[in-house]
């Protein structure tokens, strides 16, 4: 047997790849004779792909057999549409691809691979709302603990609401946002907007004790694409639940503050966000922590971004 | 349920009421508009799973464990590829994403390294029946 890489012609119809309609009308597009006429070497080849998709996907399944029978019905659900009996020959087809695998132990997924999976389930709603608490261990602390509300849309939008410097002031009902252009501070006494360009002098002057960087979920995952390690270890929730924490570090700089660790919580059977932690190191050794719990995804209403008056 | 005989094994029975499902299937709705499944190509994919159960182990994850060893062996881009598309879900294009390269290059690493995974498992089940550790 060959393990060529098929002609172009009839690799198209490989349907483990992104299995959807398309491929349906490339059969159609290709006939019924010309199937007929494929050499025996693609239907091989077709056998042997079919194969070892099966055995990746049944690896793939999760730790309880519960999260795996679920997954494995999702996925047949997805590849299928009503009417019903459409469904059971998709059921079909997945057992005689995927064996009974269903039925055994699966593998525990890498660090990298849960991360892009929890990158790709936010990605699949726009909005998002956290709960955000900083916490710092200097004595004396410059930003002493407060919680804060904030929703984030893509392309580095923001809302932060809560307990907010300003200068020498301290706003205790305020809001900062950014459509991505604008930046805007709203609180009883005060409104201020500036173009949101580099380090703006109204930036300079808020103090809400987090970097804006992190208001935006590309970057904050884009730090464990480009962290030097990721580890994972199993967590529990607060009501029992079986969670996974992956910590990024980086090589140690020099810079102050510089970013310690940070830290996704996410379920393990299905690798949704719960909350990332974000460790800074400061002056002295001491560590501020801001914590983002994530609260769910919320209606996209860009107007909520933009200046309020 | 009821009609499985208790005492062959149930894998081959499932696999083939699953094969009998898919070419009524496709009798019913023509050829042309089914994928590729005709009884050569379901008859090579029985083939293949027989081969995996005479593999090494009693249990379906301890002859998995070939698998995980075979993975181990591709290339790291190939490695890549694979741990995105199953491990994490996603799907070819976000897959292309992460890795920074075409859709259609993703999906030939893919191909490519599920046929190096095809052969290295073949590799191991002639070993084991040699009595080659």
């Amino acid at each position: 047997m060959s393990d060529r890489l098929p002609d172009d012609d009839w690799g198209d119809l490989d349907e483990t790849l992104d299995m959807d309609t398309r491929h349906e009308a490339r059969n159609q597009a290709l006939g019924e004779t010309a199937q007929d006429e494929l050499p025996r070497a693609a239907r091989l080849w077709f056998a042997r792909q079919r194969y070892v998709h099966g055995l990746l996907r049944a690896m793939d399944l999760r730790a309880s057999s519960a999260a795996r029978n679920e997954a494995a019905i999702a996925r047949v659900r997805r590849a299928a549409t009503p009417p019903s009996w459409h469904w059971v020959i998709a059921a079909a087809a997945a057992i005689l691809l995927i064996g009974i695998g269903l039925l055994q132990e699966g593998a525990t997924r890498t660090p990298e691979a849960i991360v892009a999976r929890a990158h790709m389930l936010l990605q699949q709603q726009s909005d998002h709302a956290f709960e955000v608490t900083i916490e710092s261990t200097a004595p004396s602390a410059a930003v002493p603990e407060r919680s804060l509300h904030v929703t984030m849309g893509a392309g580095g939008k923001f809302v932060l609401e809560g307990p907010i410097g300003f200068g020498p002031m301290r706003l205790a009902d305020s809001r900062i946002g950014t459509d991505g252009t604008e930046l805007w501070i709203l609180g009883k006494m005060l409104r201020r907007a500036e173009r949101r360009d580099g380090m703006s002098n109204l930036m300079t002057r808020i103090n809400s004790g987090i970097d804006f960087d992190w208001l935006d979920l590309d970057s904050l995952f884009q730090h464990f694409v480009d962290s030097s390690r990721l580890r994972a270890r199993p967590a529990t929730g607060t009501l029992g639940e079986r969670r996974i924490c992956i910590e990024a570090t980086k090589e140690a700089d020099h810079k102050i503050p510089r970013i310690a660790s940070v830290r996704i919580l996410c379920d393990e059977a299905t690798n949704r966000l719960v909350r990332f932690t974000i460790d800074e190191l400061g002056n002295f050794g001491h560590h501020r922590v801001v914590t983002f719990d994530y609260v769910g995804p919320v209606e996209k209403d860009d107007s909520r971004y933009h200046r309020p008056w | 349920m009821n009609r499985f005989d208790q005492t062959r094994p149930f894998g081959p029975w499932l696999r083939g009421i699953a094969r009998k499902l898919v070419l009524a299937f496709r009798r019913q709705r023509g050829r042309s508009r089914v994928y590729l499944c005709d009884e050569e190509t379901l008859d090579a994919i029985e083939m293949h799973w027989r081969d995996f159960e005479r593999l090494e182990g009693e249990t379906f994850e301890a002859r998995l464990l070939a698998l995980r060893d075979c993975l181990g062996r591709l290339t790291t881009t190939q490695q890549q590829s694979i741990r995105l598309y199953y491990d994490g879900e996603l799907d070819c294009k976000r897959t292309a994403e992460h890795m920074s390269m075409q859709v259609e290059t993703v999906k030939k690493l893919l191909q490519s390294g599920r046929a190096a995974l095809a052969h290295c498992m073949r590799c191991k089940l002639s070993r084991s029946l040699q009595g080659v550790p």
